[in-house]
């Protein structure tokens, strides 16, 4: 997909979402605004900067967009897993899965892991016992 | 010879022992982090601001500005070893780059970290002298001239940090609709909140930073796989006395650029540095060797790069306003510390202010201790393979997003950010004007309605005030020349074609 057509695409449905959305607030009147004149204006204006982008993006040649989707994946599941595992069993363990599941976008080394995930746990526990962060250890 | 009783009130604030540990600290995580790949100062400083609730106001912001201008040097270090820039030093990469190919890395990273203690010395007395003045005429802004300013930083910005006004006006628009979240101020109504109870207080601002310069950081480093090649060679850092004499001009001449570029909305190190080293192209008595790897190249825009990141503190101190997305965080620290920030500022917390400034000034010494004789020491930094880094970052990330509010719940909505960060940074968009949006946003809504309540309904005052109808008209140009190259870049890509 071009950049700029996405780009626009993006854009345009930020502002309609957040246009149609302001639409159940009062408008009101110049000297007494309500909430939702302001937002509509900005999103008008956000959808108009979108076409424009869109009407860029058709007429020159732009750069094709290259998604990867395995990295960005794998962060995700790795951060969603550490905040679970920390809510339902403790941050040590989540630490363990943080660091394992994201080392699946590198090479894949136990012993790198096992360092990395003593250093985290110290640093945990200062944080915990030196600066007071509430940390679920 | 107020300002010289002032700077020195500030100077026993900066001397205690902890402001002095704070601000030491702040310059070496912001050299480190300048060096390295995938934190930024704003994803830094967003992982500590949570520190804000249990540091004073005064200790946090010194431990931030020294995050902050440390960043810019070690970028510089990074910019001329390897010539890869992550913060902002991307003129460092012409010259410095081409000396450290010449065998004179040395004299490079020597003539950067002098030029910077020159540049932020100049800076710190442009402050001093210029931020309670700036106060002053802040007395002369009604609320349609605060609207005013906030649209020219965001066209400044948009313009500067992306060189594409539809794509970060774009952006500064997303961060302002995601501002507007939650209980409106106004009314006390519930705005898009779509029922969720989490989203009545807002979207979380450290969560968003987090997510888009943080996580997506480094999952864009993960695509790119390239691995660095550490710096090893000798490296002799003191230059002779004709050496040392080219690089005074060069980066008086920057500190003055880089000190007035950095007061202008969207203005700051990167607008800075172009400026500093078109003015020596054109000044310099050795402008014919700019380019090749000369003292000039190096020095003026690194004393450039060091004013700007202090004079940008001016308007942000004074008016309230910050200026890019690194002062847009500064502002959300000071307001964890319920300290407003603007006109009455400097009067009303003396010590946070003039200690501040006596804070950047000794940062400089930090900085010059720091890198000039341990530079071989920084450069050992880089030996840190990305694939141990990176965990670390992310542990990081997590603990900052989880601090904010106690709240695990709050590091699925970074996550979130995270994939629409990597979304925005793939389709080739900076998320710097969307922080800036989204921390303004409020602001400028609430000046808007204030305006217009003002005026019963009418819209004449944001033209017919003299102060505001100058900044319409700075906008205006703006939009103009930036119209103007679009279709002349149109034309010129169909008769290529």
């Amino acid at each position: 997909m071009n950049k700029k057509i996405l780009i626009g695409t993006i854009f345009i449905t930020v502002a309609v979402v957040f246009g149609l959305g302001s639409l159940n607030y009062r408008i009101g009147t110049l000297d007494d605004l309500g909430p939702a004149l302001f937002p509509l204006i900005v999103s008008t204006a956000l959808a108009l900067l979108g076409l424009v982008m869109i009407a860029q993006g058709l007429v020159q040649h732009v750069n094709p967009v290259e998604f990867q989707v395995k990295n960005i994946a794998i962060i995700t599941v790795s951060l969603f897993a550490f905040a679970v595992i920390s809510e339902y069993v403790n941050m040590l363990v989540a630490i363990v899965a943080l660091v394992a599941i994201s080392s699946a976008a590198v090479d894949f080394s136990w012993t790198r892991i096992a360092k990395l995930v003593v250093g985290l746990i110290a640093v945990a526990y200062a944080f915990k016992y030196l600066l007071g962060v509430n940390l679920p250890l | 010879m107020d300002v010289i009783a002032h700077m020195s009130s500030g100077f026993d604030t900066a001397f205690t022992l902890q402001n002095l540990f704070y601000c030491a600290l702040g310059c070496v995580i912001g050299t480190v982090i300048g060096l390295l790949p995938g934190l930024g100062p704003i994803a830094t400083i967003s992982v500590l601001l949570p520190l804000t609730y249990s540091l004073p106001a005064t200790g946090a912001m010194i431990m931030f500005a020294g995050i902050y201008y440390g960043a810019q040097y070690g970028d510089s270090v990074s910019a001329i070893t390897m010539k890869i820039p992550h913060v902002s030093s991307v003129i460092a990469c012409i010259d410095g780059y081409q000396m450290h190919l010449k065998g004179k890395t040395g004299l490079a990273l020597f003539t950067a970290g002098i030029s910077s203690f020159i540049g932020g010395t100049v800076a710190a007395i442009v402050v001093a002298a210029f931020a309670p003045a700036l106060g002053n005429m802040a007395f002369l802004f009604g609320p349609a001239e605060y609207c005013m300013l906030m649209l020219m930083g965001f066209v400044c910005v948009s313009l500067i940090t992306t060189g594409d006004l539809v794509g970060g006006l774009g952006m500064v628009f997303i961060g302002v609709l995601f501002g507007s979240i939650g209980v409106d101020v106004n009314s006390g109504m519930m705005r898009f909140t779509m029922g969720l109870p989490f989203l009545a207080d807002g979207i979380g601002m450290i969560s968003l930073a987090i997510g888009c310069f943080g996580l997506a950081e480094i999952v864009s480093n993960l695509d790119k796989g390239n691995a660095l090649t550490p710096f090893s060679g000798k490296i002799k850092l003191m230059p002779t006395w004709a050496e040392f004499k080219r690089i005074i001009p060069s980066a008086l001449r920057g500190s003055i650029v880089g000190s007035i570029l950095g007061l202008l909305p969207g203005g700051g190190p990167t607008m800075a540095q172009y400026g500093a080293y078109a003015v020596d192209k054109k000044f310099s008595r050795y402008r014919s060797e700019i380019g090749t790897g000369s003292i000039e190249g190096v020095a003026g825009q690194a004393a450039a790069d060091e004013a700007a990141a202090r004079t940008s503190f001016i308007p942000l101190m004074s008016l309230g306003i910050p200026e890019n997305a690194v002062m847009a965080l500064m502002l959300g620290a000071l307001m964890i510390k319920g300290i407003v920030p603007g006109p009455q500022l400097i009067d009303k917390h003396p010590d946070l202010f003039w200690g501040l400034i006596a804070s950047m000034w000794i940062g400089n010494v930090f900085l010059v201790i720091l890198n000039v004789p341990m530079v071989r020491f920084w450069l050992s930094v880089f030996r840190i393979p990305y694939n141990v880094l990176f965990p670390c970052i992310l542990f990081f990330c997590c603990l900052g997003t989880f601090s904010t509010n106690n709240n695990l719940q709050d590091i699925y909505t970074t996550a979130t950010f995270g994939i629409m960060g990597y979304v925005f940074l793939k389709a080739g968009l900076e998320s710097a004007p969307l922080m800036l949006g989204f921390i303004l946003g409020p602001m400028l809504e609430e000046n808007f309605r204030r305006q217009l309540s003002l005026s019963r309904g009418d819209f004449s005052p944001f033209w017919t005030r003299p102060i505001s109808c100058a900044m319409l008209i700075v906008i205006a140009a703006f939009v103009a020349y930036s119209i103007y190259t679009g279709l002349k870049d149109a034309r010129e890509h169909k008769r290529q074609a």
